[in-house]
């Protein structure tokens, strides 16, 4: 692609449609500005999004959605004003940038905010729009084809309901440093839920994809596997029984259980946290949190991943942050408005989910990187204890670090081989104490398969979680039984 | 007065009635379109100063449209006529692709609210941003006055107060037309304690239609601060089965999982751990549960749902028997039964019980040795199974009076027994959105700690 093929494309689908130009943006930032302002920004949005649902073997609830705006701030050290609009013309932007300076009480310029600095490029993922005229029809086929498909896997199969999301994203940012930049994010996602039955019992098993991709690249073994892994994990919760509780080894496999890393890590290094000292990493930098063997980060700049970005949404591009180097804590994730407070860098963590929401530091792709154990050794190595593949979730309590995540598919170990599933249980634990446990780190890392969203003050985002094979020698398992 | 929105209900309701004959036009034979428009002001404070402070307005509008059993949704924010038509376009092409569902088909106009009650719920605040910070910086400064325990400190996490006003209008092809406006107020408090072993943070909240109903700043954050202090020094108890105290303000968890079962979607595929409930047993014979769309400035009160369908009050819980689930017109259908109005899920809903439970300390002498649950940190329902495990912080008591504050501990359970399980909820009501009930008493559940 050109160098500038992402901006070119954001410019196309946002200031063009709204018949505004870099001027009007000048002008804007210009009149935002106030004394004392350390920072101003304009984001403009346009999302087309497409989502359809599956129900007894049809595809109905078919819906589009258009939202765009434009969202203008301005800060005076830590102090935020902030407005937006659905209407992005140029008198509106004069009207959003007066409803700022009302709220800050400041009185803006004349001056203009010259746009100089060079839009940066990335090629993390095209510039394709998977929302085009006429793409609709192959989505649905796609998604059609999957009931039927995880009837034939297993005849206890009774229930099959599937979800597609199908977002075109473009945004724009100009800042009163001059800086504009512009990305443009396709997003697919599908989830299956499945529910078997036997014996009078029903349980359900969940999977999904999802990526930057068109239909092309999900049709085929791609969503085939999910369909089974849905399925299995249905199969597998008919048999499981309450699990048990207590203090004991437990093994995580890879992918998505990495969102220990996430919650136990992740959401305490965000740098809006520590400087407001709200953080129980606060003043740990440096020291030794973890085993050594655990390297932690977080990654913006991985290829086709649904967390990762071009640029973020304040035109830093997105980059790697080690948060933990063998075992050392060493790094923050930062936005603008926290790293020039805070003296530092922005690293491209400034995420929001929409125009009409401020943006704060946020995840992208967060992962432990692999070891060197071999995966069947890290299992055989537990006499009595717990292995969990799968995860609903998990929340974390920034200011004391305690954090917890509950399965949806476990088993239980016995000496050293995997035997009885189990219901989900609700593992806990403290962020700096917990990952001192970590004992074995196996060299299978995978990162989820596109799933994973994370909410931080009511913003939703789609983010990446990752991680090997691990052993935890001792964490709290909270299950319905004793 | 000083109005924050600068629609009404008469604008959105044209709006909404040209959509349908933009959508009628195009060759849809059903039409059904939401339009909306809201406006608000929230002010945070901490450290003494305004940490932010935003202007909220927002509009939008929902359309669906069916050839014949077909249907497709649009929605844009946008509303010119253009953006309106372009929308109209989407949802009449996505209405060809896919397949017939006739249970989804909108209602007759004979079964929507075409001239019940509508409930109060507008009572615009009259506040400008200046009263917001003013309020915001008030309740940052009594946080952070709080007298504290020697070697103990307080701050402010953040005050949040914020208002705002809404206006949401319906219009069918059918003929139906009507809209509401309605106005929200709230104050969250966030206080952080501090003493040699750490820090802790916890909240008080209150929401209401009217700003003016609000509870008092003062008493907010005292709560927020008593909250926090009170979790310091926490510490975990040993593994046991025991009887569990679920304070009013999580206690409204476990009646959001009932309201789950309960519901049409979850009833009509069978993924519930309550199947084919009405006219069993499901909880403690002791317990109604009350469902009341038209209280008088209610949070979720209203005089028809998002398919113009009307609520009524009506007992979902009567002494323990499920009476009623929560409808929508599609699930009603596939169901076999009448609709509910439940499409926007339940209204006002009061949990109470037959037997007096007391105050929360009555409820703390009954339970005798046992957890009381202050806070739901995180954890899951099995919507299907019924498998409850959850993260909790609180207090242990011990011949019924508290004796430390708990943490780093698990509750675990099946929701079927703890609702049979339920023996008292207490007379300290709390109102959490569309759920009010007192603090609940369960015999028995497994918690889960390493001490």
């Amino acid at each position: 692609m050109t160098a500038s093929a992402m901006f070119d494309a954001a410019v196309a689908r946002i200031l063009t449609p709204a018949g505004i130009d870099p001027a009007d943006l000048s002008r804007t930032l210009g009149a935002l500005a106030t004394a004392g302002t350390n920072l101003a920004d304009l984001f403009f949005e346009s999302k087309r999004s497409r989502t359809f649902r599956l129900e007894d073997g049809r595809v109905v609830g078919g819906s589009f959605q258009i939202d765009q705006g434009v969202g203008a701030r301005s800060a005076r050290g830590g102090q935020v004003a902030f407005a937006h609009s659905a209407d992005t013309g140029a008198a509106a932007l004069a009207t959003l940038a007066d409803a700022v300076r009302a709220l800050d009480g400041g009185s803006g310029g004349e001056v203009q905010v010259p746009l100089t600095v060079a839009p940066p490029v990335h090629d993390l993922y095209p510039p394709i729009e998977l929302n085009g005229d006429g793409s609709a029809a192959a989505w649905i086929a796609l998604l059609g084809g999957i009931d039927a498909a995880a009837r034939a896997i297993d005849p206890r199969v009774v229930r099959v309901n599937a979800w597609l999301r199908i977002v075109d994203q473009a945004i724009l940012v100009a800042d009163l440093d001059g800086r504009i930049a512009g990305d443009v994010r396709p997003t697919m996602q599908i989830f299956i839920d499945v529910v078997a039955e036997a014996n009078g019992r029903r349980a359900t098993g969940q999977n999904g994809l999802g990526g930057r991709w068109s239909t092309d690249e999900v049709a085929g073994a791609p969503l085939d596997r999910v369909i089974v892994r849905a399925v299995e994990m249905a199969l597998v919760n008919l048999d499981a029984r309450p699990a048990p509780t207590g203090t004991m080894p437990v093994v995580l496999a890879p992918g998505y259980p990495g969102v220990l890393f996430h919650e136990a890590v992740g959401h305490g290094l965000e740098g809006d946290h520590h400087r407001k000292n709200l953080s129980a990493f606060g003043g740990r930098i440096g020291e030794r949190i973890a085993a050594k063997g655990v390297t932690v980060v977080d990654d913006g700049s991985l290829p086709g991943r649904i967390g990762s970005l071009g640029v973020d949404d304040e035109g830093t591009p997105g980059a790697r942050t080690v948060l933990i180097e063998d075992g050392i804590l060493t790094g923050l994730m930062q936005d603008r408005l926290n790293a020039g407070l805070m003296n530092a860098r922005p690293t491209g963590n400034g995420r929001r989910q929409s125009y009409a929401h401020l943006p704060m530091p946020r995840m992208t792709n967060t992962f432990l990187v692999a070891g060197n154990d071999d995966p069947g050794e890290i299992v055989a190595s537990v006499k009595s204890g717990i292995y969990a593949t799968a995860f609903g979730g998990g929340r974390v309590d920034i200011v004391t670090g305690r954090f917890n995540f509950t399965t949806t598919q476990a088993w239980l170990i016995e000496n050293g081989r995997i035997t009885a599933p189990v219901e989900g249980a609700t593992l806990i634990g403290v962020g700096h104490e917990a990952l001192k446990h970590i004992s074995m780190v196996g060299n299978d890392l995978g990162l989820d398969d596109g799933v994973a969203n994370c909410s931080k003050q009511g913003q939703q985002l789609d983010v990446g979680v990752g991680q090997p094979t691990i052993r935890i020698d001792r964490m709290m398992v909270g299950g319905a039984s004793s | 007065m000083t109005r924050l929105l600068a629609t009404d209900v008469a604008t959105m309701e044209d709006v909404a009635t040209r959509a349908v004959a933009v959508a009628r036009e195009l060759g849809a034979d059903h039409a059904v379109v939401s339009a909306r428009a809201s406006a608000g002001m929230q002010v945070t404070a901490r450290d003494g100063a305004t940490d932010t402070a935003l202007r909220d307005a927002r509009q939008g509008l929902s359309l669906t449209v069916y050839r014949g059993a077909r249907a497709g949704t649009a929605s844009t924010m946008a509303l010119d006529p253009v953006s309106v038509r372009r929308a109209s376009e989407e949802a009449f092409a996505i209405a060809g692709l896919v397949a017939d569902d006739p249970d989804a088909l909108p209602p007759d106009l004979s079964q929507m609210a075409t001239d019940t009650p509508l409930p109060p719920l507008d009572a615009p605040s009259g506040r400008d941003p200046g009263a917001l910070r003013a309020m915001a910086l008030d309740g940052d400064a009594m946080i952070r006055g709080a007298s504290t325990a020697p070697g103990t400190s307080v701050e402010t996490v953040v005050i949040d107060v914020s208002a705002s006003e809404g206006v949401v209008a319906m219009a069918t092809s059918a003929g139906f037309c009507r809209g509401q406006s309605y106005s929200s107020a709230s104050i969250w408090a966030v206080a952080l304690a501090r003493d040699a072993e750490g820090a802790v943070n916890d909240s008080a909240n209150s929401s209401d239609r009217r700003f003016d109903r609000l509870d008092p700043l003062a008493a907010l954050t005292a709560l927020a601060v008593e909250r926090a202090t009170g979790q310091l020094g926490g510490r975990a108890v040993p593994s046991h089965r025991g009887p569990v105290l679920f304070e009013a303000r999580v206690a409204t968890q476990l009646i959001g999982d009932l309201v789950g079962a309960l519901s049409g979607t979850p009833q009509h595929r069978g993924s519930t751990f309550l199947p084919e409930a009405l006219g069993k047993m499901v909880a403690a014979d002791h317990l109604d549960l009350i469902e009341d769309p038209f209280e008088p400035y209610g949070l979720a009160s209203g005089g028809f749902d998002r398919e113009g369908i009307a609520g009524r009050r009506r007992a979902i819980l009567n002494a323990g028997v499920a009476e009623g689930y929560f409808l929508n017109l599609r699930s009603a259908r596939r169901l076999g039964m009448d609709q509910t109005g439940n499409a926007d899920g339940p209204w006002n809903l009061r949990l109470t019980s037959r037997a007096s439970g007391g105050t929360f300390e009555d409820l703390c002498r009954r339970m005798g040795r046992g957890l009381v649950v202050r806070r739901i940190n995180g954890g899951a329902t099995d919507a299907v199974t019924g498998n409850w495990t959850y993260a909790v912080a609180g207090t242990w008591v011990e011949d019924g009076v508290p004796v430390h504050a708990v943490t780093d501990v698990t509750v675990g359970g099946n929701m079927c027994d703890m609702l049979t399980g339920i023996v008292a909820v207490g007379g300290d009501v709390h109102r959490g959105g569309a759920l009010r009930t007192g603090s609940i008493l369960i015999d028995a559940m497994q918690i889960g700690g390493g001490a």
